[in-house]
């Protein structure tokens, strides 16, 4: 067990020490990163928006009842919230959710390329697989995983607001207070964003090129995308949210 | 020319390749077979640097393939086509990006030229006209026919060919063996050719080298592997029932 993960550190330090090498000295494919961005972004509006969404709406449900209870005002529950989300829920269950979804899929992509010997078939017409597959899906990741956040952000805000006008009949302008969101909020969730979008396509990418085998194989490397890549966000989500504390405290 | 010596690798302490040694002349052709797990692919994994070996040197001309890096592997590959045993095209490309993957990653034709070669290659193949077709809509056979053309599209002087009649009809297979002999004349190529299928083989071979568990144990012209003192080998031609001999 403790081999795999060893092993896993080390491609994926390996994978993203060679996307920086061929982002700079790497040949250009045009229209690889567009069809990227369309995959890891715009399929994934819909699958975040709901998620978080929803999740807008359970946490002011939530807060607006112990609110109640205890000092029998809504009034900050709004204020309290779009703070939290901007720096902390927003950025992470967004990267958590991209985990899922396209670290899976890049996972299984290049898993499959490999098993069925099509790597082998690039690195035979000088198309390094780390330069072909790897990097396009690292700048997309980059950038609309970022994209993808503020989107989420703004869906769980919204849906937070509805449901306090709906449940707790607080008006959307006592709700929608953008005043309390500090710059060092806005910093702490768009870096913690944009390490999201770095390190999932990697660690999805890693494990895909480790595939082995046939289908089975392919299993495994999805499944180890998604675990290494959860564990990451919340990982760096402490580390990073640690490091804002000190730096904005 | 393509020069093995004491090739060796093992897996998590496995042998699966002893000491094998080979030579094709430039512009010769060799026919390598042998038992399934033999070890036949990862000798022509080795020879394009897809394979890092334990031991052994392997030189393409005068490319010293073992000793170099991955950057330097690139400018070989480029002299190497390659017929993959599992097609290995690439499934969201169509047949005529497939072709042309080469073309455009190897060299700087122009997109125009790119395209009539890829036509005159799918001509070749017996398959004109079907660029826009994505390799999912192909038989088993025409995968083969395009691979074929992928491999030698760029005219490279080594074509390694991985059991490229794997699963294919008698008549498919003879065409492809003819295809591949066709294309070698065109262009002088240095032909390596894995294959099941011996007697289709052995026409187009100045050579067959046998490998069993990872061990050259024949390599000669293929009319003496008939004769080979090697019960195993005789039988793998088809000259002696194995079971016959193995029960005697």
């Amino acid at each position: 067990m403790l081999r795999r993960v060893r092993r896993q550190v080390a491609d994926t330090l390996r994978v993203g020490a060679m996307t920086l090498y061929y982002l700079a000295r790497g040949q250009r494919q045009r229209g690889a990163v567009l069809a990227q961005m369309f995959e890891v972004g715009n399929r994934s509006v819909v699958f975040t928006v709901l998620t978080l969404g929803f999740l807008g709406a359970i946490i002011t449900l939530q807060a607006g009842f112990q609110a109640l209870r205890i000092i029998g005002d809504t009034s900050l529950v709004g204020p309290q919230s779009l703070p939290l989300l901007v720096r902390q829920l927003g950025p992470t269950l967004t990267g958590l959710m991209v985990a899922t979804r396209v670290g899976t899929g890049i996972a299984a992509e290049v898993g499959s390329m490999v098993v069925t010997e099509q790597v082998d078939a690039l690195r035979m017409n000088n198309a390094p697989p780390v330069d072909y597959l790897i990097k396009p899906r690292f700048v997309a990741c980059l950038v609309m995983i970022p994209a993808l956040t503020v989107v989420g952000i703004a869906s769980a805000f919204v849906a937070g607001m509805f449901t306090a006008q709906a449940a707790f009949h607080t008006q959307p302008a006592v709700y929608a207070r953008f005043d309390v969101v500090k710059l060092s909020d806005l910093a702490e969730g768009l870096s913690k964003a944009v390490a999201f979008g770095a390190v999932i396509p990697i660690i999805a990418g890693a494990s895909g090129l480790m595939a082995r085998g046939g289908s089975a194989g392919v299993g495994e490397a999805t499944t180890r995308a998604v675990v290494y890549s959860s564990l990451a966000v919340i990982v760096l989500d402490f580390v990073l949210g640690g490091l804002a504390f000190l730096v904005f405290a | 020319m393509i020069r093995v010596e004491g090739l060796t690798h093992a897996f998590d302490g496995v042998p699966a390749l002893r000491d094998v040694a080979l030579q094709v002349p430039t512009g010769g052709t060799l026919g390598l077979i042998g038992p399934g797990g033999a070890g036949k692919s990862l000798v022509l994994k080795a020879l394009c640097g897809l394979l890092r070996p334990d031991a052994g040197r392997i030189w393409l001309d005068d490319d010293e393939v073992t000793a170099l890096g991955e950057r330097a592997l690139m400018r070989v590959r480029a002299k190497i086509g390659m017929v993959f045993q599992n097609y290995a095209l690439f499934d969201y490309l169509t047949v005529g990006e497939n072709i042309g993957f080469p073309l455009t990653r190897l060299g700087d034709a122009s997109a125009a030229d790119i395209a009539a070669k890829v036509a005159l290659r799918l001509a070749q193949v017996h398959l004109p006209g079907i660029e826009a077709r994505f390799p999912g809509e192909l038989s088993g056979g025409m995968k083969k026919r395009v691979c074929v053309a992928r491999a030698t599209v760029h005219d490279p002087p080594f074509l390694l060919c991985d059991d490229p009649t794997a699963g294919l009809d008698p008549v498919t297979t003879n065409r492809i063996f003819g295809l591949l002999k066709a294309l070698q004349a065109e262009h002088g190529a240095t032909l390596l050719i894995v294959s099941h299928e011996v007697a289709a083989l052995a026409p187009l071979c100045d050579r067959f080298v046998m490998l069993r568990a990872g061990q050259v144990v024949f390599d000669g012209p293929p009319d003496q592997a008939h004769t080979a003192e090697d019960p195993e080998v005789r039988a793998f031609v088809g000259q002696a029932p194995v079971f016959a001999e193995a029960g005697a």
